[in-house]
Protein backbone atom coordinates (compact mmCIF):
# COMPACT_ATOMS: atom_id res chain seq x y z
CA UNK A 1 0.00 0.00 0.00
CA UNK A 2 2.42 1.98 0.74
CA UNK A 3 4.38 1.84 -2.42
CA UNK A 4 1.17 3.80 -4.15
CA UNK A 5 1.91 7.10 -2.81
CA UNK A 6 4.38 9.41 -3.55
CA UNK A 7 7.58 9.99 -2.27
CA UNK A 8 7.12 13.34 -1.17
CA UNK A 9 3.64 11.87 1.04
CA UNK A 10 5.83 8.95 1.93
CA UNK A 11 8.55 11.44 3.37
CA UNK A 12 5.70 13.03 5.04
CA UNK A 13 4.38 10.42 6.55
CA UNK A 14 7.48 8.90 7.99
CA UNK A 15 7.70 12.26 9.66
CA UNK A 16 4.92 12.31 11.59
CA UNK A 17 5.82 10.32 14.60
CA UNK A 18 3.85 10.75 17.63
CA UNK A 19 7.28 13.08 18.95
CA UNK A 20 6.75 15.02 16.04
CA UNK A 21 3.31 15.68 16.56
CA UNK A 22 3.57 16.50 19.79
CA UNK A 23 6.10 19.26 18.91
CA UNK A 24 3.90 20.54 16.92
CA UNK A 25 0.78 21.07 18.82
CA UNK A 26 3.26 22.65 21.68
CA UNK A 27 4.25 25.08 18.88
CA UNK A 28 1.37 26.23 18.62
CA UNK A 29 0.29 25.69 22.26
CA UNK A 30 2.77 28.42 23.01
CA UNK A 31 2.17 30.72 19.91
CA UNK A 32 -1.28 30.88 20.80
CA UNK A 33 -0.49 31.71 24.51
CA UNK A 34 1.47 34.40 23.44
CA UNK A 35 -0.96 36.19 21.09
CA UNK A 36 -3.27 35.79 24.01
CA UNK A 37 -0.88 37.60 26.52
CA UNK A 38 -0.37 40.58 23.09
CA UNK A 39 -3.88 40.41 22.71
CA UNK A 40 -5.88 40.26 26.57
CA UNK A 41 -4.62 43.88 27.94
CA UNK A 42 -5.70 45.63 24.61
CA UNK A 43 -8.66 43.34 24.52
CA UNK A 44 -9.84 44.34 28.56
CA UNK A 45 -8.96 48.29 27.58
CA UNK A 46 -11.96 47.88 24.58
CA UNK A 47 -14.67 46.38 27.15
CA UNK A 48 -13.81 48.36 29.64
CA UNK A 49 -14.36 51.17 27.44
CA UNK A 50 -18.14 50.96 27.24
CA UNK A 51 -18.48 50.50 30.54
CA UNK A 52 -20.77 52.79 32.62
CA UNK A 53 -19.11 54.48 35.36
CA UNK A 54 -20.28 52.33 38.34
CA UNK A 55 -20.26 49.02 36.08
CA UNK A 56 -17.04 49.20 35.91
CA UNK A 57 -16.31 49.53 39.61
CA UNK A 58 -18.65 46.49 39.97
CA UNK A 59 -17.91 44.28 37.52
CA UNK A 60 -14.50 42.47 36.88
CA UNK A 61 -12.37 43.66 34.06
CA UNK A 62 -13.26 39.96 32.52
CA UNK A 63 -16.96 40.91 32.06
CA UNK A 64 -18.29 41.94 28.73
CA UNK A 65 -20.09 45.71 29.21
CA UNK A 66 -23.56 45.32 29.61
CA UNK A 67 -24.43 47.47 26.99
CA UNK A 68 -21.80 47.26 23.45
CA UNK A 69 -23.50 50.53 22.28
CA UNK A 70 -22.84 52.71 25.30
CA UNK A 71 -20.72 55.36 23.47
CA UNK A 72 -20.88 57.95 26.25
CA UNK A 73 -17.18 57.92 27.49
CA UNK A 74 -16.15 58.16 23.88
CA UNK A 75 -18.28 61.48 23.52
CA UNK A 76 -17.03 62.55 26.70
CA UNK A 77 -13.44 61.98 25.85
CA UNK A 78 -14.12 63.75 22.61
CA UNK A 79 -16.25 66.29 24.16
CA UNK A 80 -13.68 69.09 25.17
CA UNK A 81 -12.32 69.12 21.44
CA UNK A 82 -8.52 68.20 22.95
CA UNK A 83 -8.42 65.17 21.10
CA UNK A 84 -9.53 66.84 17.54
CA UNK A 85 -7.08 69.54 18.01
CA UNK A 86 -3.90 67.16 19.05
CA UNK A 87 -5.07 64.46 16.42
CA UNK A 88 -4.69 67.52 13.97
CA UNK A 89 -1.31 68.89 15.60
CA UNK A 90 -0.17 64.59 15.22
CA UNK A 91 -0.98 64.91 11.17
CA UNK A 92 0.59 68.02 10.89
CA UNK A 93 3.98 66.57 12.32
CA UNK A 94 3.52 63.59 10.31
CA UNK A 95 3.08 65.46 6.61
CA UNK A 96 5.49 67.85 7.84
CA UNK A 97 8.10 65.96 8.71
CA UNK A 98 7.58 62.96 5.90
CA UNK A 99 7.65 65.81 3.13
CA UNK A 100 10.74 67.93 4.85
CA UNK A 101 12.96 64.65 5.29
CA UNK A 102 11.96 63.30 2.02
CA UNK A 103 12.78 66.69 0.19
CA UNK A 104 16.25 67.33 2.47
CA UNK A 105 16.89 62.96 2.35
CA UNK A 106 17.04 62.95 -0.96
CA UNK A 107 18.63 66.20 -1.80
CA UNK A 108 21.30 64.82 0.49
CA UNK A 109 21.89 61.30 -0.84
CA UNK A 110 21.93 63.00 -4.51
CA UNK A 111 25.30 64.96 -3.44
CA UNK A 112 26.81 62.76 -1.42
CA UNK A 113 26.80 59.69 -3.49
CA UNK A 114 26.55 61.26 -6.98
CA UNK A 115 29.41 63.29 -6.48
CA UNK A 116 32.84 63.46 -5.27
CA UNK A 117 34.39 66.65 -3.86
CA UNK A 118 36.17 67.73 -0.85
CA UNK A 119 34.85 67.42 2.20
CA UNK A 120 32.69 64.49 1.23
CA UNK A 121 34.32 61.53 3.41
CA UNK A 122 34.43 63.98 6.46
CA UNK A 123 30.67 64.54 6.51
CA UNK A 124 30.00 60.75 5.74
CA UNK A 125 31.68 60.34 9.05
CA UNK A 126 30.19 62.96 10.87
CA UNK A 127 26.48 62.02 9.98
CA UNK A 128 27.94 58.03 11.40
CA UNK A 129 29.31 59.47 14.32
CA UNK A 130 25.88 61.24 15.30
CA UNK A 131 24.48 58.22 14.48
CA UNK A 132 26.16 56.68 17.69
CA UNK A 133 25.06 59.39 19.88
CA UNK A 134 21.95 58.56 21.83
CA UNK A 135 19.09 61.24 20.98
CA UNK A 136 17.90 61.20 24.48
CA UNK A 137 20.86 62.68 26.01
CA UNK A 138 21.48 65.70 24.35
CA UNK A 139 18.13 66.32 24.86
CA UNK A 140 19.47 68.12 27.62
CA UNK A 141 21.10 71.08 25.59
CA UNK A 142 18.95 71.19 22.77
CA UNK A 143 16.08 71.97 25.53
CA UNK A 144 18.40 74.79 25.91
CA UNK A 145 18.60 76.05 22.29
CA UNK A 146 14.81 75.77 21.83
CA UNK A 147 14.10 77.56 24.76
CA UNK A 148 16.71 80.71 23.50
CA UNK A 149 14.61 80.41 20.52
CA UNK A 150 11.55 80.80 22.02
CA UNK A 151 9.76 77.57 20.40
CA UNK A 152 9.47 75.51 23.38
CA UNK A 153 5.36 75.15 23.71
CA UNK A 154 5.20 75.29 19.64
CA UNK A 155 4.73 72.65 17.20
CA UNK A 156 7.48 74.12 15.55
CA UNK A 157 9.81 72.73 17.79
CA UNK A 158 8.23 69.48 17.90
CA UNK A 159 8.63 69.85 13.58
CA UNK A 160 12.00 70.73 13.27
CA UNK A 161 13.26 68.03 15.75
CA UNK A 162 11.19 65.36 13.63
CA UNK A 163 12.83 66.71 10.35
CA UNK A 164 16.14 67.48 11.60
CA UNK A 165 17.61 65.64 13.38
CA UNK A 166 16.56 61.87 11.98
CA UNK A 167 20.08 61.42 10.46
CA UNK A 168 18.67 57.28 10.13
CA UNK A 169 16.63 58.60 7.44
CA UNK A 170 18.90 60.52 6.16
CA UNK A 171 21.30 57.39 6.09
CA UNK A 172 18.95 55.04 4.41
CA UNK A 173 18.11 57.34 1.61
CA UNK A 174 22.21 57.55 0.82
CA UNK A 175 22.22 53.81 1.26
CA UNK A 176 19.79 53.44 -0.98
CA UNK A 177 20.94 55.67 -3.91
CA UNK A 178 24.37 54.02 -3.71
CA UNK A 179 22.56 50.46 -5.03
CA UNK A 180 20.44 52.32 -8.10
CA UNK A 181 23.23 52.67 -11.02
CA UNK A 182 24.62 55.83 -12.17
CA UNK A 183 23.47 54.90 -16.12
CA UNK A 184 20.00 56.99 -16.10
CA UNK A 185 21.54 59.82 -14.21
CA UNK A 186 24.92 59.96 -16.75
CA UNK A 187 22.89 59.48 -19.41
CA UNK A 188 20.55 62.26 -18.93
CA UNK A 189 23.67 64.42 -17.97
CA UNK A 190 25.18 63.69 -21.10
CA UNK A 191 22.37 64.86 -23.17
CA UNK A 192 22.74 68.18 -21.29
CA UNK A 193 19.96 67.99 -18.37
CA UNK A 194 20.79 70.18 -15.55
CA UNK A 195 21.71 69.10 -12.11
CA UNK A 196 18.13 70.32 -10.53
CA UNK A 197 16.37 68.49 -13.40
CA UNK A 198 18.30 65.78 -13.32
CA UNK A 199 17.62 65.31 -9.62
CA UNK A 200 13.69 66.58 -10.30
CA UNK A 201 13.03 63.90 -12.70
CA UNK A 202 15.27 61.36 -12.53
CA UNK A 203 16.76 60.81 -8.97
CA UNK A 204 13.36 62.08 -6.87
CA UNK A 205 11.38 59.65 -8.74
CA UNK A 206 13.69 56.54 -8.62
CA UNK A 207 14.04 57.12 -4.76
CA UNK A 208 9.89 56.55 -4.29
CA UNK A 209 10.59 53.04 -2.61
CA UNK A 210 12.96 54.40 -0.33
CA UNK A 211 10.57 57.71 0.66
CA UNK A 212 7.86 55.39 1.56
CA UNK A 213 10.19 53.83 3.51
CA UNK A 214 10.80 57.11 5.24
CA UNK A 215 7.47 57.82 5.44
CA UNK A 216 6.34 54.78 7.22
CA UNK A 217 9.15 54.72 10.04
CA UNK A 218 8.75 58.28 10.16
CA UNK A 219 4.72 58.15 10.47
CA UNK A 220 5.25 55.04 13.13
CA UNK A 221 7.71 56.96 14.53
CA UNK A 222 6.10 60.49 15.32
CA UNK A 223 2.73 58.90 16.04
CA UNK A 224 3.94 56.43 19.23
CA UNK A 225 6.41 59.10 20.29
CA UNK A 226 6.77 60.21 23.90
CA UNK A 227 9.60 61.97 25.29
CA UNK A 228 9.83 64.87 22.47
CA UNK A 229 6.42 66.47 23.07
CA UNK A 230 7.02 65.73 26.66
CA UNK A 231 9.90 67.81 26.81
CA UNK A 232 9.13 70.55 24.12
CA UNK A 233 4.90 70.62 24.37
CA UNK A 234 3.68 70.55 28.02
CA UNK A 235 0.89 72.88 26.43
CA UNK A 236 -1.38 70.01 25.54
CA UNK A 237 -3.36 72.70 22.83
CA UNK A 238 0.22 72.41 21.14
CA UNK A 239 0.54 68.52 21.27
CA UNK A 240 0.31 65.49 20.08
CA UNK A 241 -2.27 62.61 21.04
CA UNK A 242 0.58 61.22 23.38
CA UNK A 243 0.56 64.00 25.55
CA UNK A 244 -3.03 64.39 25.72
CA UNK A 245 -3.26 60.64 27.10
CA UNK A 246 -0.65 61.23 29.48
CA UNK A 247 -2.31 64.35 30.46
CA UNK A 248 -5.63 62.60 31.10
CA UNK A 249 -3.95 59.56 32.98
CA UNK A 250 -2.53 62.20 35.33
CA UNK A 251 -5.97 63.39 36.13
CA UNK A 252 -7.06 60.20 36.57
CA UNK A 253 -10.01 59.30 38.99
CA UNK A 254 -12.53 56.18 39.35
CA UNK A 255 -15.22 57.67 37.87
CA UNK A 256 -13.52 58.23 34.78
CA UNK A 257 -11.16 55.15 33.71
CA UNK A 258 -13.44 54.31 31.55
CA UNK A 259 -13.50 57.54 30.24
CA UNK A 260 -9.71 57.47 29.17
CA UNK A 261 -9.89 53.52 28.10
CA UNK A 262 -12.10 54.91 25.76
CA UNK A 263 -9.80 57.82 24.86
CA UNK A 264 -6.97 55.21 24.59
CA UNK A 265 -9.10 53.28 22.00
CA UNK A 266 -9.55 55.97 19.71
CA UNK A 267 -6.18 57.02 19.85
CA UNK A 268 -5.06 52.90 19.18
CA UNK A 269 -7.83 51.85 16.58
CA UNK A 270 -6.62 54.51 14.11
CA UNK A 271 -3.04 52.70 14.24
CA UNK A 272 -4.10 49.27 14.36
CA UNK A 273 -6.79 49.63 11.15
CA UNK A 274 -3.51 51.02 9.21
CA UNK A 275 -1.19 47.98 10.38
CA UNK A 276 -3.64 45.94 9.11
CA UNK A 277 -4.30 47.35 6.25
CA UNK A 278 -1.04 48.05 5.56
CA UNK A 279 1.00 45.11 7.43
CA UNK A 280 3.22 44.22 4.29
CA UNK A 281 4.52 47.51 3.52
CA UNK A 282 5.03 48.24 7.33
CA UNK A 283 6.73 45.18 7.75
CA UNK A 284 9.39 45.41 4.74
CA UNK A 285 9.60 48.96 5.82
CA UNK A 286 10.57 48.35 9.29
CA UNK A 287 13.02 45.61 8.17
CA UNK A 288 14.77 48.13 5.90
CA UNK A 289 14.87 50.73 8.60
CA UNK A 290 16.11 48.26 11.07
CA UNK A 291 19.45 47.58 9.26
CA UNK A 292 20.93 50.92 10.61
CA UNK A 293 24.49 50.03 11.51
CA UNK B 1 27.34 79.41 -15.93
CA UNK B 2 29.84 76.54 -16.40
CA UNK B 3 29.37 73.30 -15.31
CA UNK B 4 32.23 73.58 -12.75
CA UNK B 5 30.54 77.16 -11.11
CA UNK B 6 26.91 74.71 -11.67
CA UNK B 7 28.44 71.56 -9.84
CA UNK B 8 29.51 73.82 -7.00
CA UNK B 9 26.29 75.46 -6.57
CA UNK B 10 24.46 72.35 -6.47
CA UNK B 11 26.88 71.39 -3.86
CA UNK B 12 26.76 73.85 -1.71
CA UNK B 13 22.64 74.79 -2.20
CA UNK B 14 21.48 71.14 -1.68
CA UNK B 15 24.42 70.44 1.35
CA UNK B 16 23.50 73.87 3.04
CA UNK B 17 20.50 72.85 5.32
CA UNK B 18 20.70 69.57 6.10
CA UNK B 19 24.39 69.90 7.29
CA UNK B 20 23.27 73.29 9.36
CA UNK B 21 20.62 71.04 11.08
CA UNK B 22 23.21 68.53 11.62
CA UNK B 23 25.59 70.99 13.51
CA UNK B 24 22.53 72.79 15.61
CA UNK B 25 20.82 69.85 16.61
CA UNK B 26 23.64 67.34 16.54
CA UNK B 27 26.98 68.30 16.96
CA UNK B 28 26.60 71.67 18.76
CA UNK B 29 24.36 70.17 21.43
CA UNK B 30 26.77 67.35 22.26
CA UNK B 31 29.51 69.98 22.52
CA UNK B 32 27.66 71.62 24.67
CA UNK B 33 26.74 69.21 27.10
CA UNK B 34 30.62 68.73 27.31
CA UNK B 35 30.22 72.45 28.35
CA UNK B 36 27.72 72.36 30.89
CA UNK B 37 29.31 69.69 32.49
CA UNK B 38 31.78 71.40 33.68
CA UNK B 39 29.56 74.20 35.34
CA UNK B 40 27.61 74.70 38.18
CA UNK B 41 24.97 75.92 36.07
CA UNK B 42 21.16 75.58 37.07
CA UNK B 43 19.73 76.02 33.69
CA UNK B 44 18.06 79.08 34.36
CA UNK B 45 20.31 81.59 35.66
CA UNK B 46 22.26 83.89 33.18
CA UNK B 47 25.64 83.35 35.07
CA UNK B 48 27.60 80.00 35.49
CA UNK B 49 30.56 79.14 37.16
CA UNK B 50 33.41 77.19 35.53
CA UNK B 51 34.12 74.37 37.80
CA UNK B 52 35.97 72.04 35.61
CA UNK B 53 35.65 67.98 36.39
CA UNK B 54 33.76 69.20 39.86
CA UNK B 55 30.29 67.38 38.43
CA UNK B 56 32.41 63.94 37.77
CA UNK B 57 34.16 63.95 41.02
CA UNK B 58 30.68 64.22 42.72
CA UNK B 59 29.46 61.70 40.55
CA UNK B 60 32.06 59.27 41.65
CA UNK B 61 32.48 60.09 45.49
CA UNK B 62 29.14 61.56 47.62
CA UNK B 63 26.69 61.55 44.58
CA UNK B 64 27.41 58.26 43.34
CA UNK B 65 24.39 56.69 44.43
CA UNK B 66 22.69 59.23 41.92
CA UNK B 67 24.03 56.99 38.99
CA UNK B 68 24.46 53.56 40.95
CA UNK B 69 20.62 53.47 42.07
CA UNK B 70 19.17 53.85 38.79
CA UNK B 71 22.07 50.82 37.52
CA UNK B 72 20.41 47.93 39.18
CA UNK B 73 17.51 48.59 36.88
CA UNK B 74 20.04 48.44 34.11
CA UNK B 75 20.80 44.70 35.31
CA UNK B 76 16.63 44.10 35.03
CA UNK B 77 16.39 45.58 31.44
CA UNK B 78 19.46 43.66 30.32
CA UNK B 79 18.46 40.47 31.30
CA UNK B 80 14.97 41.18 29.73
CA UNK B 81 16.53 42.12 26.76
CA UNK B 82 18.39 38.09 27.06
CA UNK B 83 15.22 36.90 27.84
CA UNK B 84 13.18 38.95 24.86
CA UNK B 85 16.26 37.88 22.53
CA UNK B 86 16.00 34.21 23.34
CA UNK B 87 12.25 34.60 22.79
CA UNK B 88 12.53 36.20 19.72
CA UNK B 89 14.61 33.93 18.22
CA UNK B 90 12.28 30.79 19.52
CA UNK B 91 9.30 32.40 17.60
CA UNK B 92 11.19 33.62 14.43
CA UNK B 93 12.41 30.30 14.08
CA UNK B 94 9.33 28.19 15.00
CA UNK B 95 7.41 31.18 12.67
CA UNK B 96 9.93 30.49 9.33
CA UNK B 97 8.47 27.42 9.20
CA UNK B 98 5.65 27.76 7.37
CA UNK B 99 2.76 26.48 9.54
CA UNK B 100 -0.41 27.03 8.88
CA UNK B 101 -1.58 30.71 10.39
CA UNK B 102 1.99 31.78 10.96
CA UNK B 103 1.69 35.20 8.92
CA UNK B 104 -1.01 35.63 11.72
CA UNK B 105 0.99 35.10 14.52
CA UNK B 106 3.74 36.93 13.49
CA UNK B 107 1.26 40.07 12.79
CA UNK B 108 0.03 39.87 16.11
CA UNK B 109 3.14 39.20 18.05
CA UNK B 110 4.42 42.46 15.80
CA UNK B 111 1.36 44.59 16.71
CA UNK B 112 2.24 46.28 19.63
CA UNK B 113 5.35 47.85 18.36
CA UNK B 114 3.16 50.23 15.91
CA UNK B 115 1.01 51.13 19.19
CA UNK B 116 1.23 54.76 20.82
CA UNK B 117 3.25 54.59 23.45
CA UNK B 118 1.29 56.22 26.49
CA UNK B 119 -1.66 54.27 24.98
CA UNK B 120 0.18 51.02 25.58
CA UNK B 121 1.66 52.11 29.09
CA UNK B 122 -1.58 53.52 30.60
CA UNK B 123 -3.48 49.84 29.24
CA UNK B 124 -0.51 48.37 31.46
CA UNK B 125 -0.49 50.49 34.40
CA UNK B 126 -4.38 49.46 34.75
CA UNK B 127 -3.54 45.74 33.83
CA UNK B 128 -0.77 45.49 36.54
CA UNK B 129 -2.84 47.80 39.15
CA UNK B 130 -4.34 46.12 42.47
CA UNK B 131 -7.60 44.71 41.21
CA UNK B 132 -6.60 45.23 37.80
CA UNK B 133 -6.92 43.34 34.80
CA UNK B 134 -4.43 40.88 35.38
CA UNK B 135 -6.16 40.02 38.63
CA UNK B 136 -8.94 39.70 37.57
CA UNK B 137 -7.65 37.10 34.25
CA UNK B 138 -6.20 35.22 36.83
CA UNK B 139 -9.34 34.79 38.36
CA UNK B 140 -10.99 34.08 35.70
CA UNK B 141 -8.99 31.60 35.93
CA UNK B 142 -9.05 30.06 39.26
CA UNK B 143 -5.36 31.06 39.42
CA UNK B 144 -6.33 33.38 42.30
CA UNK B 145 -3.09 32.43 44.40
CA UNK B 146 -1.19 33.63 42.35
CA UNK B 147 -2.36 37.29 42.57
CA UNK B 148 0.71 39.81 43.66
CA UNK B 149 1.21 43.36 43.80
CA UNK B 150 2.24 43.96 40.58
CA UNK B 151 3.50 47.27 40.72
CA UNK B 152 3.83 47.66 44.22
CA UNK B 153 5.91 44.97 45.33
CA UNK B 154 9.76 46.66 44.70
CA UNK B 155 10.95 42.91 43.77
CA UNK B 156 8.11 42.27 41.57
CA UNK B 157 7.71 45.55 39.83
CA UNK B 158 10.82 45.36 38.20
CA UNK B 159 9.98 42.21 36.61
CA UNK B 160 6.23 43.66 35.61
CA UNK B 161 8.51 46.54 33.85
CA UNK B 162 10.62 44.50 32.19
CA UNK B 163 7.41 41.97 30.73
CA UNK B 164 5.60 45.24 29.25
CA UNK B 165 8.78 46.20 27.78
CA UNK B 166 8.92 42.77 26.74
CA UNK B 167 5.14 43.02 25.19
CA UNK B 168 6.46 45.85 23.32
CA UNK B 169 9.35 44.70 21.59
CA UNK B 170 9.68 41.30 20.83
CA UNK B 171 7.88 41.75 17.88
CA UNK B 172 10.44 43.94 16.17
CA UNK B 173 12.79 41.75 17.20
CA UNK B 174 10.85 39.00 15.87
CA UNK B 175 10.70 40.28 12.73
CA UNK B 176 14.64 41.29 12.33
CA UNK B 177 15.42 37.74 13.11
CA UNK B 178 12.82 36.66 11.05
CA UNK B 179 14.87 37.99 8.26
CA UNK B 180 17.98 36.91 9.04
CA UNK B 181 16.30 33.04 8.88
CA UNK B 182 14.55 34.06 5.29
CA UNK B 183 18.29 34.79 4.27
CA UNK B 184 19.67 31.21 5.10
CA UNK B 185 19.81 29.45 1.83
CA UNK B 186 17.32 26.37 1.89
CA UNK B 187 19.32 23.55 0.10
CA UNK B 188 21.67 23.65 3.19
CA UNK B 189 18.41 22.48 4.86
CA UNK B 190 17.79 19.73 2.28
CA UNK B 191 21.33 18.77 2.16
CA UNK B 192 21.60 18.23 6.07
CA UNK B 193 17.74 16.75 5.88
CA UNK B 194 19.32 14.02 3.84
CA UNK B 195 22.18 13.38 5.83
CA UNK B 196 19.37 12.81 8.70
CA UNK B 197 20.06 15.68 10.91
CA UNK B 198 16.94 16.72 13.55
CA UNK B 199 15.09 19.67 13.90
CA UNK B 200 17.78 20.57 16.69
CA UNK B 201 20.96 19.67 14.53
CA UNK B 202 19.53 21.79 11.99
CA UNK B 203 18.97 24.74 13.96
CA UNK B 204 22.34 24.43 15.92
CA UNK B 205 24.31 23.67 12.89
CA UNK B 206 22.71 25.77 10.25
CA UNK B 207 20.30 28.51 11.18
CA UNK B 208 22.56 29.78 14.69
CA UNK B 209 25.78 30.36 12.97
CA UNK B 210 24.05 31.93 9.99
CA UNK B 211 22.14 34.33 12.18
CA UNK B 212 24.82 34.84 14.82
CA UNK B 213 26.14 37.98 13.28
CA UNK B 214 22.71 39.64 13.64
CA UNK B 215 21.96 38.42 17.17
CA UNK B 216 25.23 39.79 18.05
CA UNK B 217 24.02 43.39 16.48
CA UNK B 218 20.88 42.99 18.59
CA UNK B 219 22.21 42.03 21.58
CA UNK B 220 24.68 45.25 21.17
CA UNK B 221 21.55 47.57 20.43
CA UNK B 222 19.58 45.75 23.44
CA UNK B 223 22.20 46.94 25.83
CA UNK B 224 22.19 50.45 24.16
CA UNK B 225 18.36 50.25 24.89
CA UNK B 226 18.93 48.95 28.18
CA UNK B 227 21.24 52.03 29.46
CA UNK B 228 18.30 54.34 27.84
CA UNK B 229 14.87 52.90 29.12
CA UNK B 230 12.65 56.03 30.00
CA UNK B 231 9.33 56.07 28.68
CA UNK B 232 7.89 52.68 30.25
CA UNK B 233 8.68 53.03 33.73
CA UNK B 234 8.10 56.47 33.37
CA UNK B 235 4.83 56.00 32.30
CA UNK B 236 3.56 53.11 34.15
CA UNK B 237 5.00 53.60 37.58
CA UNK B 238 6.85 57.26 37.35
CA UNK B 239 9.74 55.82 39.07
CA UNK B 240 8.39 54.81 42.18
CA UNK B 241 9.43 51.66 44.24
CA UNK B 242 12.37 52.15 43.22
CA UNK B 243 12.20 51.45 39.51
CA UNK B 244 13.87 55.05 38.54
CA UNK B 245 16.40 54.81 35.07
CA UNK B 246 19.48 56.33 34.55
CA UNK B 247 17.39 58.64 31.54
CA UNK B 248 14.70 59.68 34.25
CA UNK B 249 17.23 60.26 36.66
CA UNK B 250 19.46 62.38 34.33
CA UNK B 251 16.16 64.59 33.18
CA UNK B 252 14.91 65.02 36.59
CA UNK B 253 18.62 66.30 37.67
CA UNK B 254 18.52 68.78 34.58
CA UNK B 255 14.95 69.81 34.39
CA UNK B 256 13.61 69.44 38.27
CA UNK B 257 16.34 69.69 40.48
CA UNK B 258 17.75 72.29 38.56
CA UNK B 259 21.26 70.82 38.61
CA UNK B 260 21.90 71.37 35.12
CA UNK B 261 25.70 70.81 35.32
CA UNK B 262 25.44 67.73 37.07
CA UNK B 263 22.78 66.63 34.67
CA UNK B 264 25.32 67.35 31.91
CA UNK B 265 27.85 64.79 33.38
CA UNK B 266 25.56 62.24 33.82
CA UNK B 267 24.16 62.44 30.47
CA UNK B 268 27.86 62.47 28.46
CA UNK B 269 28.82 59.21 30.79
CA UNK B 270 26.13 57.37 29.35
CA UNK B 271 27.03 59.06 26.09
CA UNK B 272 30.27 57.68 26.28
CA UNK B 273 29.01 54.30 27.17
CA UNK B 274 27.12 53.87 24.35
CA UNK B 275 29.65 55.23 22.01
CA UNK B 276 32.22 52.91 23.56
CA UNK B 277 30.10 49.49 23.31
CA UNK B 278 29.80 51.00 19.68
CA UNK B 279 32.90 51.48 18.80
CA UNK B 280 33.86 47.98 20.17
CA UNK B 281 31.89 46.66 17.96
CA UNK B 282 32.73 47.88 14.95
CA UNK B 283 36.34 47.04 16.20
CA UNK B 284 35.35 43.42 16.38
CA UNK B 285 33.92 43.05 13.15
CA UNK B 286 36.85 44.83 11.59
CA UNK B 287 38.99 42.55 13.35
CA UNK B 288 37.00 39.66 12.26
CA UNK B 289 36.61 40.77 8.61
CA UNK B 290 40.70 40.68 8.60
CA UNK B 291 41.01 37.49 10.38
Amino acid sequence: MMASLSPATRRKLKRLTPARVFWGLLQYAILVTASLIILVPLWLTFMASFKAPLEMMRTPKTAAPGNWFNFENYVEFAASGMLALTFGNTLFLIVGSVAIVSILGTMTAYVIDRFSFRGRNAILIAYLLVMAIPGVTTQISIYQIMLNAGLVNTRSALLILYSGTDIIALYIMITFLKSISKELDESARLEGAGYLTVYWKIILPLMIPAISTIAILKTIGVYNDFLMPYLYTPDVSKSTVSMLLFQAAGQLSASTEAVLMAGIVMVIAPAMIAFFVLQRQIVSGMMRGAVKF
Amino acid sequence: MSTNTQRRMIIIGFLAIPLMLLFIFSIYPAMQLFYFSLTDWNGISPDKEFVGLENYRRLLSEDRDVILKPLVNFYYYFAGAMIQLCLATFFAVILSRKLPGAVMFKIILFMPFVLNQVAVSIVFRDFLQIDGGLDDVLRFLGLEHLIREWIQDPLIVKWSLVFASIWRYLGFQLLITYGAIQAVPTDQYEAARLEGANDWQQFFHITLPAIAPILGLQLMLATIGALEVFEVPFLITNGANGTKTLIMVTLEEALKFRRYGLASAMALIILMIVLVILLSQRLFLFWRARA
